[in-house]
């Protein structure tokens, strides 16, 4: 008997613990919104795989919510969650980094058109190949 | 070896020994995924880009460390930290993202500027181009019309120096028309309303020596036609008396009298026998 009580604690609160997780709604909810926020963003164009990820994840933590697997469904909304907020931030990453090419092939082309060196240097943009510049005699 | 000194211990010490050991190995256990988010956190937070870039997110990374640190302190399972350090990862993925993403929108805005600026530049350019095309346009057309004829010269100026008496281009000549307010009603004497264009004429005749003009006086069809014929007639002459009172040479002044012959307007309406009712004072060509 002295011997058992521990176990039975342990049973029970084993047990307990599975009961007590509560079904992850708003986990699930707060993830669906950052999804969409992510497509609103541009992400399925912009960040496509990061928005894939999410997209998985979000499906995967609402099967497993059908499925009462309150645990799996809570982590599976938090990564959802998390990876659609990635998929945002990378989505407005590329969308600047393209701006930044084309208003740097713009500044370009006028400073060529207006026959002269650019008059302050703009610091190269990551990933961008700063603009060549004439080397003066 | 632990066994054996635990072993040599009386109960309450090896409780306390127990005690202790347990309390170091909890700090010692901290999981290796645990440390190595702390040093991936402390890489981003350390990257002044991040800290000017994406402080929230930063902040978001640190709270979702502490959660994991906390996990891991109070022992729960493998599953939930591998799942914290996952969440941890991520959250210091997007603070190194947001920073990028703060530099590029930093380079997008200098760009923005510079373009503005150079295109503002390249449309002034532009405008000065067209200016100087325009000013030799101008110059080119002003050498063409002084190599023009005389006489075109001269009529021109004659034009523009009688138009304030809104004279008019005809095939007969330049015509400066006197209206009829300028008589007293069914009189041929001028009311003083018409010396000033009166002066101006022989000012004009004047300054113009070989210039001769002819005086016509024109009424409306109302009344008797051979009436109307010695009203023209007593108009034009009062006009040209007129201009021989200011010093006109007499053999440079013709005057007729046209009567209803030559109306300008339609005779069927006020306005138009008001315009038809005058004294025209040709230039002929």
């Amino acid at each position: 008997m002295r011997a058992a009580t521990p176990l039975i604690a342990c049973a029970a609160l084993t047990l307990g613990a599975c009961a007590s997780v509560p079904a992850p709604h708003e986990q699930v909810a707060k993830a669906e919104a950052q999804v969409d926020t992510a497509r609103r963003h541009g992400a399925d164009q912009h960040a496509p795989l990061a928005l894939r990820t999410a997209e998985d994840l979000l499906a995967e933590s609402r099967r497993q919510l059908d499925e009462e697997h309150h645990l799996e469904a809570r982590r599976a909304a938090e990564k959802a969650e998390v990876a659609a907020l990635l998929a945002t931030t990378q989505a407005r990453r590329e969308q600047l980094q393209q701006s930044v090419e084309d208003l740097s092939d713009t500044v370009e082309a006028l400073e060529e058109e207006l026959g002269r060196a650019p008059a302050r240097s703009v610091a190269p943009a990551p990933g961008v190949a700063p603009a060549q510049e004439e080397i003066a005699p | 070896m632990s066994r054996r000194i635990a072993a040599g211990l009386r109960a309450p010490q090896r409780l306390a020994w127990l005690g202790g050991l347990a309390a170091v190995l909890a700090c010692a256990s901290t999981d290796p995924l645990v440390t190595e988010m702390r040093a991936r956190y402390e890489g981003a937070a350390r990257d002044p880009e991040v800290q000017r870039h994406a402080s929230v997110e930063l902040y978001e990374a640190e709270q979702s460390l502490e959660r994991l640190e906390r996990a891991d302190r109070l022992d729960r399972d493998e599953a939930e930290i591998r799942h914290l350090a996952h969440l941890t990862q991520d959250r210091i993925d997007i603070a190194r993202l947001g920073a990028e993403r703060g530099r590029l929108q930093e380079t997008a805005e200098q760009l923005t500027e510079r373009r503005d600026e150079l295109r503002l530049a390249a449309r002034s350019r532009d405008a000065q181009i067209a200016q100087t095309r325009a000013d030799r346009a101008e110059a080119a057309a002003l050498y063409a019309q002084q190599r023009a004829v005389s006489a075109e010269e001269r009529a021109a100026e004659l034009e523009q120096e009688l138009t304030e008496l809104e004279a008019e281009q005809t095939e007969r000549g330049l015509v400066v028309t006197l209206r009829d307010v300028l008589f007293a009603f069914n009189r041929a004497e001028l009311q003083p309303g018409a010396h000033q264009d009166l002066d101006r004429i022989a000012r004009h005749l004047e300054e113009h020596p070989d210039l001769t003009i002819t005086v016509e006086g024109h009424t409306d069809s109302v009344g008797d036609t051979g009436y109307n014929q010695e009203l023209s007639e007593q108009r034009a002459q009062a006009v040209a008396d007129y201009l021989f009172a200011e010093g006109v040479d007499r053999s440079r002044v013709s005057v007729r009298g046209l009567g209803e012959s030559q109306p300008v307007a339609p005779n069927t309406n006020l306005a138009g026998r008001q315009q038809n009712r005058r004294v025209e004072i040709v230039f002929p060509r």
